[in-house]
This record gives structure tokens, sequence and C-alpha cells, in this order.
């Protein structure tokens, strides 16, 4: 069983890489871990009272979760688990601990560079991706004709 | 009770009450360290006194006697007594009125005390020459009674002082609490139906006053959405029925005015049947609306499949639009076909849903028009999307109010009922529509329906 990971801004359109991982990996289970990284908080205050998680879960927007959970019911047979985490910090150190800790394989790399922070402290954590040794995926999603509203679940269907 | 009034009470009580307990324990503890310190006084006088009254050298009586004269000071209405102890028994003195159990207490662990009102005895057991004795000194201890009246005195103004301050403190400070929140009650008393409009005035601070003002402005905007809407509805509901009436009645008149040809009566009696026709299709979506507005409890509720829903919606509009293109997009179903089971009714559904897909033909002139079905694992997400002419941002709030057409759609036919009567048969299923439209792009519609 394959441990993919993906980047993610919690927007829609990161999840249609799962459409593409899938029609990659046929006759094979994977588990897909969004990742959503963040910078390390500089303020001393804010890293004392820093915690793991709970903070950043309302970066989480409804409309992604629903998304997950539709994309998940949709390839129950081929997606063994779904899951959503945070990448802490900025240094390759500290993506190769991560890596290692959510016991990865395969890396998607979204070609196209949209990116938009959901928050402050949010980064496109892009280039420290490549820089790593794991083995990459290049995923090229197929521009789309007009959708009313990049932000809703719409924009996960494949038609058009 | 009033808030403010609240807030003083559990602020002065809470204050008050810690400093009542330290005034008390302060008192307290002085009092008990003043016995201490008088009882030690009085047990020094004891032995001085054994040591001088039965000394075991006769030079030293003069001695002690000198120490106590020079160094000790007679203290308030002090007392010595000598009482000799034969074999346990203690031969009592008349003047003394001491229970028994001091007497016994002395013997046992050869010191005791004693007190009765303001005075103090100590008693201490002397082994001399002449006998074993108990050496009992008592005194009235007027210093610390003293000392003890006059903190006493301190704490009590000390107690009471710090109340009015609190008590002043706690005024001021519940009506600084509650100021903004009195002045929010100014501006909304002055928020009536004539003048909807109004609204709060909202701080550039983020806490919790803002917050609930900037709740009433959301639910004032709301209201005003709504009283507008009931305002619409009259309206235009009388122009809806009006409309085909004068038809009626015009062309009745045009007929009945002067002798005409049996073509021209069978023409005019067609057109106000069909006006008729119209009247009575509008007072029957009419009820059909009333009757959903009401809640569920008479509609019969079963098991049903949203994917069944779809398909039975696609059927209906091939009958009604044959050469619709409207594509039912599998690419979001779930694989386990539980997850699309929901309960509802199906007719009412069925009826919702085509009105939505009707819609979505009408107004993009036959574009193509895709339906979409998802599942998550609280909720079943049926999007609805066309190409057509899309929805004003501006008339998006009122497009669920009956009646209500929007500005552009002056060349399509249509009563304004279809979609207030999906809203109320998809709210029926404690579910949700959300519209997403851009103008000559298209609209999107998702509907959201609870498993």
């Amino acid at each position: 069983m394959k441990n993919i990971l993906i980047p993610t801004d919690f927007s829609i359109r990161s999840l249609n890489y799962v459409h593409s991982i899938v029609a990659q990996h046929p006759g094979e289970k994977v588990n897909i871990i969004f990742m959503h990284a963040l910078e390390m908080p500089d303020s001393l205050f804010d890293l004392v009272t820093y915690t793991r998680n709970s903070r950043h879960v309302e970066l989480i927007s409804n409309d992604f979760q629903d998304g997950c959970e539709i994309i998940r019911n949709k390839y129950s047979s081929a997606i063994n688990q779904l899951k959503i985490e945070f990448f802490h910090g900025n240094t390759r150190v500290a993506l190769r601990n991560f890596l290692l800790a959510q016991n990865i394989d395969l890396i998607i790399q979204p070609a196209d560079q949209e990116f938009t922070p959901p928050s402050k402290r949010s980064y496109n954590p892009e280039k420290l991706l490549s820089k790593c040794s794991y083995p990459k995926m290049k995923i090229q999603l197929q521009r789309r004709k007009y959708v009313t509203d990049r932000s809703t679940i719409s924009s996960l269907l494949l038609a058009e | 009770m009033k808030i403010r009034t609240k807030i003083l009470l559990v602020f002065a009580g809470l204050t008050i009450s810690t400093i009542l307990v330290m005034t008390g324990l302060v008192y307290y503890f002085a009092n008990q360290h003043s016995f201490e310190d008088f009882y030690k006084r009085l047990e020094i006088r004891a032995y001085l006194a054994a040591r001088a009254t039965l000394p075991n050298y006769e030079s030293d009586s003069a001695i002690y006697n000198e120490i106590r004269e020079e160094h000790l000071e007679k203290l308030p209405a002090e007392k010595e007594y000598f009482l000799a102890v034969n074999n346990n028994t203690v031969s009592k003195n008349e003047q003394l009125s001491l229970p028994d159990t001091f007497y016994q207490q002395v013997i046992r662990e050869s010191k005791a005390t004693y007190r009765e009102g303001d005075r103090f005895y100590e008693g201490v057991l002397y082994k001399s020459k002449q006998g074993v004795y108990i050496v009992i000194v008592s005194a009235i201890n007027q210093y610390s009674i003293e000392y003890l009246a006059w903190l006493r005195k301190l704490l009590l103004i000390c107690a009471v002082a710090s109340s009015v301050i609190l008590i002043g403190a706690g005024i001021f400070f519940s009506k600084y609490i509650l100021k903004p929140i009195r002045q929010m009650m100014v501006q909304v008393k002055n928020i009536s139906s004539r003048n909807l409009h109004l609204r709060l005035n909202v701080e550039n601070s983020e806490d919790e006053i803002t917050d609930l003002a900037t709740t009433f402005n959301n639910m004032l905007d709301r209201l005003e959405t709504a009283f507008e809407t009931q305002n619409n509805f009259v309206s235009n509901a009388s122009h809806e029925l009006g409309t085909p009436l004068t038809a009626i009645i015009g062309e009745a008149e045009l007929a009945l005015n002067k002798e005409r040809t049996p073509a021209h009566y069978v023409y005019s009696l067609q057109n106000i049947l069909s006006e008729a026709e119209r009247l009575e299709h509008i007072t029957r979506s009419l009820l059909h609306l009333a009757q959903t507005g009401f809640d569920g409890k008479k509609q019969e509720w079963e098991d049903i499949r949203t994917d069944e829903l779809l398909f039975n919606v696609k059927r209906t509009i091939d009958k009604m639009y044959p050469d619709n293109h409207v594509e039912i997009d599998y690419s979001l179903f779930p694989e386990e076909e539980e997850k699309l089971q929901i309960s509802g009714n199906m007719q009412l559904l069925e009826l919702a849903l085509t009105n939505i897909v009707v819609n979505a033909i009408k107004y993009s002139d036959n574009k193509p028009v895709s339906i979409a079905l998802a599942a998550t694992e609280k909720k079943n997400i049926i999007i609805v999307k066309d190409m057509g002419i899309g929805i004003p941002q501006g008339d998006l709030p009122y497009i669920f109010s009956p009646f209500f057409r929007a500005s552009n759609t002056s060349k399509f036919k249509g009563y304004g009922i279809g979609l207030p009567l999906a809203m109320n048969i998809v709210r029926m299923h404690k579910g949700d529509i959300i519209v997403h439209s851009e103008v000559d792009h298209g609209t999107e519609i998702r509907v959201e329906l609870p498993l």
C-alpha cells in the first residue's frame, strides 16, 4: 500500500489530483495524505502557546471537508485512507522528519504553481519538496472550461 | 434582577467576603497568640513564686524575692495560691473555684492552664523539701484585652471602609462593563419596522460586544430582506393574478360590445380559456407552495435513493423537452450505494429537482445542463449546472421569494414559483439550496440533502 503525499492549500483544486492518482494506480490501494505547510511562529508567546493541530483545524473549509468525503466515497475501493496533516516548519530537516514519520512513498508535485495561502503562516512547500530525495510525480490538471466558482465542490467534477 | 445588579452583587460579595474572612483570621490568630504569651508569663511567675516561698535553702528565698521585686512588675490583680498535694489529693482553697480536671491535669502533666472570663490561671506542680505543691498564679490579661480591643476596632473600620470602596468600585465596574450593551439597547430600540435600514454602530475592536453588534446587523439584514420579500410578494402576487384576469375581462368586453361572427366568439372564448387556465395554473402552484410551506407531517416519508431520483427527473425532463441536453455527470458518484440512501418524499423531491432543472434549461435556451451527484458522510449533494443567463448578484437574496423574477428574465415566460417551491420542499427535508451564479456565464445550484 502506497502512502502518497499531496501538498494542499485547502482549495478544492488540490483534491482533483486524487483523480489522476487513482487512475495511475489501478488495482492498488493507496493512502492519501494532504499536507498543509505552516511556518513556525516568530514570537515567543506564540511559540509557547503553539499547539500541534487544534488552532489550524479551522483553516480546513467545510467545502474541502465535504470534497474529501466525496472523493473518499467515490474511490472507496481504491483509497484506503485519506487524511489531512499539518507540516510545521520550513527546513529540509523538518520536512525529512515529517516524510519519514508519515512513511511517504510518493510526492505529488502540482505542475501549475497555483497556491493561494489560506492563512498568513501558510506557504507553498513546492521548493522544499523539490529538493528532497523522495520519488516524485508531476501532475498537470487539464485546463477547465469556465467554472462559475472555483472554490465550490462543482470544480471537482470531471466532465466537460 | 438586572445584570448590572448581579455583577455588582457577585463582585462585592466575592471581595467583601474575602476581606471578612481575612479579618476574622487575623483577629483569631492575634487572640490565640496573646493567650499563649500571657500563659508563658504566668508560668515564669509561678516557678519564681514557688522558689521564693518554698526554697530549698533559706537564703535562696531572699534572692528570688529580690529578682521578683526588681525585674517583674506586678500583673493586674495578680494572685498566688499554694496548694499542698498529698497522695494525689489536693487540699483546695476556698477562694478558688477551679474544676477538678484542672488539678488532675497539673498532677499528670505538671502544668495546666485555665481561663475564666478575663482571668487566667496557670498551675504548675512544684516538688520541694516541704512536699509537693500546686502553685497557681492568676492574673487579669489587661494588656492584651486592650490590645485586642484596639485590633478589633481597627479591623472593623478597615472592613467597613474597604466594603464601601468595593461597592463603589463595583458600581463603576458594572456600569463600565455594560455601557456598550446599554448603548446598543438604545440603538436597537430606535429600529422599528418603518426604519429597518438602520444598523448598529460597529466599533473597530474584536471583542464580544462587536461580535454581538455584527450579529445583530446580520439579523437585521435578513429581517429587511424578509420584509421586502413579503412586500414584494403581495405586489407580485396581485400583479401575476391580475394580468390574466385583466386579459379575460378585456377579451369578454371586446366580444360583448357588439354583435360578432361565431368564429370571433370561438376565438375570444379560446383566449379566455387559455388565460383562465394560466390563472388556474398559478393558483394551483400557489396552493402547492402553501402546502409545502407547512411542516412535512402529512407527507409520506420513505427511504429513497438519490440516483434513482436523478434518473426519474431525467426521464420527466425527456418527456417535457424531448430535445434537451441534460446530462447526468457520474464523475463523483460514490461506489457504495448505501451512501445514496436518504429518507424523504420521492414525488416532492422530484418536483423540486425538476423545477430546478427546467429553470436551467429554460434560462439557457436549451444549452447543456449537467446534473451531478456526490455523497459525503452526512449528506448527498446534487449539483445542477447550466450555461445560461445567470442571476444578477443583487437579485440573489430574493430568488427564493414567491413571484420574484430576476431582472434579466423578461424575455422568458415564468411566474416565479418554481424555485420557492423547490426551496420549501428541500427545507422540509432539512436540506439546503446554495446558488452560485454569474451573469452570462451560468448558474450552479447545489442541493444538499441530509442522509
